[in-house]
């Protein structure tokens, strides 16, 4: 019985020894490498996981839990965890974004005494941390218990990394292409950044790489078609973002053009004469504010006065330059017309006068190729001119006799004259007296002579007879003066003289005025 | 710098426009009150002038001058010519005795538009013509010439004057006219 009792307790201690169970899982070590990295950059987790027992750990009992600091760095939430450790294991990842980054994994093999490995875990910096932050990872049993001598003080290792501020990720497009908005010619590439991240900026650049201050794009807002890459900056750029493709397209705009034509009437010493100027819009939309001409009339000509409402455009001249204005819009494939009055001087008859290209501007045109008109060379300018000559019978007198002469006053300019007063002033000479009769219409000089002494008014002066008409002398005619010459005084000469005061009648040329006829008393 | 120089050309432009001037200096009539006269009397030329043109001849820019036929009739060179057109002239007598006899006269006045009048000049037969014989009347600017548009064919005028053999004073024989040496009064 002794032998029995001795038998059965040595078996029961025998067995007692062959089915104690010691498995232990352990953490041995976590770290991470490197233990800094920069926003952007990724860190290696390397995690040491061991059964130390002397027994297997039965599979599907164990599970390690590796938990990071979320906030701060991220696993991929994707890639599982990998290394000789990390196969005895199938993971699974209970993150949820924003709130927090875990990896599960619960052994799938047993795992025998002694046995383990490491468990390498990739993870990326997200944000910058104001120190190390720890990672969590635990492991304990979690079925057949009775397997287990666990040791809780190796379970569990805080292994920590700082996120320092990094090169930027590479910034995400909203889009990859842009076009203008007309009427604009350029586009915004603003328009395709994501959302501002604290402590970094954005820069355009025309570069996939390598940015410059040379490939920098100062004005985003505003470029031209082309390729552009933006890059999100901090310490130093990001990577690229993806190209973003700039196209411009043809905005319908209004395109004016200028022309300015022969004048009207044709130019006329002292009388004013007008340049048609005509804008018009070649474009392919109607222009929009203010239309700018300028227009430079001959030197030596003068302004005339613009007409009062003159197509609603609106002039101011300086010197022999004007400036006219235009609110209103002129519909593509249309035209306005105004006029630039003009006053030709007595010194350009004769000549033709040369309007250099007027310059047109503004209404919102974008060609500026084409906004200088043709010059012209108007005819010559014509002008009423007085020419004064006499009609006589002869150039001698007996004593104490009378002879009719007549004081022609031709229009030799072929422009019939004005209402300004024409003055003939016919100087008295010693010996002869002269008699001007206002209501003659026909004298015998030789034959009978059709005169117009109606039409003058007579001013006796001290010196002479001042006579006035206001009738206009028609084109390439003659008004007639008749004078009664009488002979007083044997021997007596005279330069009988008539002298046409200058510009009367609007004429333009003073310079042949005078005329004088020699006459004498026989002796 | 264009607009400058354009402003100038207009600006001179304008004074061209401006200051144009037309006066014309004219003798229109000349006249012997008689056109013959014997030795050693006197007859009184008249001459018209005017300025006929339409702006002010400047004082000092316009001559008239009267040459008589000294070799048969003369002007007393003390007498300055007279009348209403003399006074507007500075007259002088600038004839040397027995080799002419001239009055010059220089504008003194301004002389404005259709001003003028006649000028008395009175002379002296001396010796007989034989035929009516020229004094010369011309006027011209002397200066300030762009202020006239001048006329030259009412400048100039040339009245004749005949002397005759005058009256002999004979004390006790009378001789052959022709061997009597007349005396002018003036001298």
């Amino acid at each position: 019985m002794k032998n029995f009792l001795l038998t059965t307790f040595a078996l029961f201690i025998g067995l007692n020894v062959s089915f104690s169970q010691a498995a232990d899982p352990a953490i041995t070590g976590a770290n991470f490498v490197p233990n800094q990295i920069n926003t952007g950059q990724t860190s290696v987790l390397t995690v040491s996981f061991s059964n130390t027992g002397s027994t297997a750990i039965p599979i599907s009992s164990i599970e390690l839990t590796i938990s990071t600091a979320f906030n701060y760095y991220t696993t991929s939430g994707i890639t599982a965890p990998t290394g000789p450790g990390a196969a005895f294991f199938n993971w699974t990842y209970t993150g949820v974004s924003g709130s927090s980054d875990t990896w599960k994994g619960k052994n799938n093999v047993a795992i025998n005494a002694f046995d383990g490995g490491n468990i390498l875990l990739n993870v990326t910096g997200n944000t910058v941390s104001t120190g190390f932050e720890s990672t969590s990872i635990n492991v304990q049993p979690v079925d057949s218990l009775s397997k287990f001598n666990d040791s809780p003080t190796n379970n569990n290792l805080q292994p920590q990394l700082k996120i320092n501020q990094g090169c930027p990720p590479s910034p995400v497009l909203s889009a990859f292409t842009k076009a203008n908005i007309c009427p604009l010619t350029t586009a915004d590439l603003t328009t395709l950044q994501p959302s501002a991240v604290t402590g970094q900026t954005f820069e355009w650049h025309t570069v996939s790489s390598s940015p410059t201050t040379s490939t920098f794009v100062s004005t985003p807002t505003q470029v031209p078609a082309g390729t552009y890459y933006l890059y999100a900056k901090a310490i130093c750029y990001s990577p690229a973002s993806s190209p973003a493709t700039v196209t411009i397209d043809v905005c319908p705009s209004p395109d004016l053009i200028i022309s300015i034509a022969q004048p009207s009437p044709s130019p006329i010493a002292a009388q004013t004469s007008y340049i048609p100027v005509t804008v018009t819009n070649i474009g392919t939309a109607p222009s929009n504010g203010l239309i700018t001409v300028v227009i430079h009339i001959p030197t030596g000509t003068l302004f005339g006065t613009f007409p009062t409402s003159n197509n609603g455009w609106t002039c101011s001249t300086s010197g022999i330059t004007a400036t006219c204005t235009s609110p209103t819009a002129v519909s593509n494939g249309a035209n306005i017309t105004f006029s630039v009055p003009f006053i030709p001087t007595a010194r350009q008859v004769g000549n033709p006068l040369t309007f250099p290209p007027a310059v047109v501007s503004g209404g919102g045109e974008l060609n500026t190729a084409n906004d200088t008109s043709n010059s012209i060379i108007t005819p010559n300018v014509a002008g009423a001119d007085l020419l004064p000559n006499f009609t006589y019978s002869s150039t001698t007198f007996a004593v104490n006799t009378s002879k009719i002469i007549i004081i022609n006053i031709n229009e030799i300019g072929n422009i019939t004259t004005d209402l300004t007063p024409v003055d003939v002033f016919i100087p008295y000479s010693a010996g002869f007296t002269y008699a001007f009769n206002s209501t003659q219409t026909s004298v015998t000089v030789v034959g009978l002579e059709t005169v117009n002494n109606p039409n003058w008014i007579s001013t006796i002066k001290p010196t002479g007879i001042l006579l006035t008409s206001t009738t206009a002398i028609p084109s390439g005619g003659k008004s007639r003066i008749s004078i009664t010459v009488t002979a007083n005084t044997l021997g007596a000469q005279a330069n009988i003289t008539a002298n046409i005061t200058p510009n009367g009648g609007g004429e333009t040329n003073p310079f042949n005025n005078i005329v004088s006829l020699a006459q004498s008393i026989q002796n | 710098m264009k607009r400058f120089i354009l402003t100038i050309f207009t600006f001179i432009m304008g004074l061209t426009i401006v200051v144009a001037q037309f006066a014309d200096p004219a003798v229109t009539g000349a006249l012997f009150s008689s056109n013959q006269i014997n030795t050693g009397q006197t007859t009184v030329l008249t001459v018209s002038f005017v300025n006929t043109g339409s702006t002010t001849i400047p004082v000092n820019s316009v001559e008239l001058t009267i040459s008589t036929a000294y070799s048969y009739y003369t002007s007393n060179d003390n007498m300055a010519p007279t009348g209403a057109g003399a006074i507007l002239f500075n007259w002088a007598h600038i004839g040397t005795s027995g080799s002419a006899d001239v009055w010059r006269g220089t504008n003194k006045i301004d002389i404005e538009a259709f001003v003028g009048g006649d000028i008395l000049l009175t002379v002296i037969g001396n010796n007989v013509s034989p035929s009516f014989e020229t004094t010369n009347i011309n006027i011209q600017p002397i200066s300030n010439f762009n202020k006239f548009f001048d006329s030259p064919n009412n400048n100039s005028l040339q009245p004749q004057l005949k002397v005759n053999q005058g009256l002999i004073v004979c004390k006790t024989i009378c001789l052959p006219y022709s061997t009597v040496k007349t005396k002018s009064k003036f001298k």
